[in-house]
């Protein structure tokens, strides 16, 4: 402002008050302009550069969504107005030109028998309940159907009322295709591996009922070591299957609203022949009104089933085993540890032979069994507690255990309330 | 003998097929037996039977294509299937084609069955 002030000096000392104000009047005025200018020409450059920064954005991002073959789609619920990407199209299998907009050809290709569960989703959606996460079939105009992936996102108004659906769709036929292969091969091998079995088991059988003669009691001991083996290979081949089922994820999750001291009590009654025989107790805990479960009770049972089978299995002569289903809510104790969320949590308690500590981190893995447990029973696949994992995660759960050698175990199990979501696998558990 | 006794068993596996056999005339049944579904309903064709025990997996027709035939013919014979196909669907499957009873035969043992077709008659 030095300039300012020598201006001022030069010209307006010398001059009449009007005038000099006139002149300050008009010197701030160009400046003002002046700097105007220069901040808009500031704005122009920053918006110039975010406009190209965007447009070569949106040019990767195309770029990246149709080299993966990704189609991109934007639905307006609002105006239900359904715009597709290039490569939405190629995914249908059809040409932007035979249809009169997206909808028509969306309507065209999704295929009939998976119409309902896709507006199912779409709703559930809209509403909030759920992430649209699906797998549907599109049937293209040659007839070929091929298997597409969804995701989507929702934008929504102030009120949190959708406005607008952007979701991209992809082709997964082929990873579907070699699942299904190796689905079939597994149901097939098990079917060809029982076959064999059923007719060491039927003969043994039909030979110890004496159908071909009376037995000596040394041929009686034999067969019954026969039977007994091939019993183990059965159940090793079951439980087999159902550790492929899991690992394929094909598994079909089907919650409905389950009373777990009902399922309980199923398992329990199945084991009170041997439970007698070992001269086993066996107690029951259950917290008085317990809430009804959304859980898959086939696969809940199996859980309960593996834990108190290897209970019993497990216990010493005239042992006790404890089983207690509670309620814990998140931050409460359970097993030494902290409950994440509301749960159920479920308890087995035995005084059987117990764990070795050396051993403890792989009894959750596959065909691991300790050597105690081996020395006691040879015939455990060393699947049961895979499985129970397996399944205990899927429902969001925990499963944990105690255990002092000797002296017996405890399993931990926790179930979230908010249970297992449903989901589409191709198959279930034995 | 009338057809109050007779039973069909389809399977292509013939120890299991005459286990099965044996157990059954020993119990006084009339037994047939054919190693595939084409096989079985030409059978039916000409002779009516009491009962069929038939498996899933088989050359030539398999099991559920016998069942889908007999749904279709309106068949009243009742069906017991016994396979070694195992998954809940198959068993869902066939009983929704009109099978009364499903068993998987590594996981039963042969007189459960033979009762099982006892208590029928």
């Amino acid at each position: 402002m030095v300039g300012y002030k020598y201006l001022k000096y030069i010209f307006l000392d010398h001059l009449a008050s009007w005038q000099s104000d006139l002149i300050t009047v008009l010197f701030t005025a160009t400046l003002a302009v002046v700097i105007s200018a220069a901040v808009m020409r500031l704005i122009l450059s920053i918006e110039e550069k975010s406009k190209k920064k965007l447009a070569e954005l949106a040019e990767r991002f195309v770029f990246a969504t149709s080299s993966a073959k990704i189609g991109v789609w934007d639905w307006d619920v609002v105006n239900n107005v359904l715009t597709w990407d290039d490569v939405m199209y190629t995914l249908y299998g059809i040409k932007k030109e035979d249809f009169n907009g997206a909808y028509e050809a969306w309507q065209a290709g999704l295929h009939p028998d998976d119409r309902k569960r896709a507006d199912e989703e779409i709703k559930l959606a809209l509403e909030g309940k759920k992430k649209f996460d699906l797998i549907f079939r599109v049937v293209w105009p040659n007839g070929e159907v091929h298997d597409i992936r969804a995701f989507a996102s929702v934008d929504r108004d102030a009120k949190g009322r959708p406005l607008k659906m952007v979701g991209v769709n992809w082709d997964i036929t082929k990873e579907m295709e070699v699942d299904k292969a190796k689905s079939e091969f597994v149901s097939l091998a098990s079917h060809q591996l029982r076959t064999p079995l059923s007719t060491i088991n039927w003969y043994a059988e039909m030979l110890e009922s004496g159908d071909a003669g009376p037995l000596t009691e040394k041929q009686h001991e034999f067969l019954k070591e026969i039977y007994t083996g091939s019993q183990r290979m059965v159940g090793l081949v079951n439980a087999l299957l159902n550790v492929s089922r899991l690992e394929l994820g094909r598994l079909t999750v089907d919650p409905r609203p389950t009373e777990l001291p009902e399922l309980a009590k199923v398992i329990i009654a199945e084991l009170k022949p041997i439970l007698e025989q070992n001269q086993l107790t066996l107690t029951e805990e259950y917290e008085k009104s317990l809430p009804i479960a959304t859980v898959d009770p086939k696969l809940v049972s199996v859980v309960f089933q593996n834990l108190l089978t290897n209970a019993v299995k497990y216990s010493k002569e005239k042992g006790t085993i404890a089983f207690s289903i509670a309620t814990k809510k998140a931050g409460e104790s359970f097993g030494n540890c902290s409950v994440e969320t509301d749960s159920y949590a479920i308890t087995v308690k035995d005084t059987g032979i117990g764990i070795p500590e050396n051993q403890k981190n792989l009894m959750f893995t596959k065909l691991y069994r300790a050597d105690n447990a081996r020395e006691r029973d040879q015939d455990g696949t060393g699947l049961g507690l895979y499985i129970v994992k397996e399944i205990v995660e899927l429902a969001g759960g925990a499963v944990w255990y105690d255990s002092v050698e000797e002296k017996g175990s405890t399993f931990y199990v926790l179930l979230p309330f908010k249970g297992m979501t449903k989901s589409y696998g191709k198959t279930s558990l034995k | 003998m009338d057809t109050a006794k007779k039973i069909l068993i389809v399977d292509d596996e013939k120890p299991l097929a005459h286990a099965l056999e044996l157990k059954l005339t020993h119990e006084g049944f009339d037994v047939v037996t054919v190693s595939n579904g084409e096989d079985a309903l030409l059978v039916l064709d000409t002779t009516p039977m009491a009962l069929i025990v038939c498996d899933l997996v088989m050359p030539k027709m398999d099991g559920f294509a016998v069942l889908e035939e007999l749904k279709k013919r309106e068949n009243k014979t009742p069906v017991i299937i016994l396979s070694n196909l195992s998954q809940p669907d198959d068993k869902e499957r066939s009983l929704e084609l009109g099978a009364r009873y499903f068993f998987v035969k590594s996981d039963v043992s042969i007189v459960e069955i033979v009762e099982t077709i006892k208590s029928i008659f």
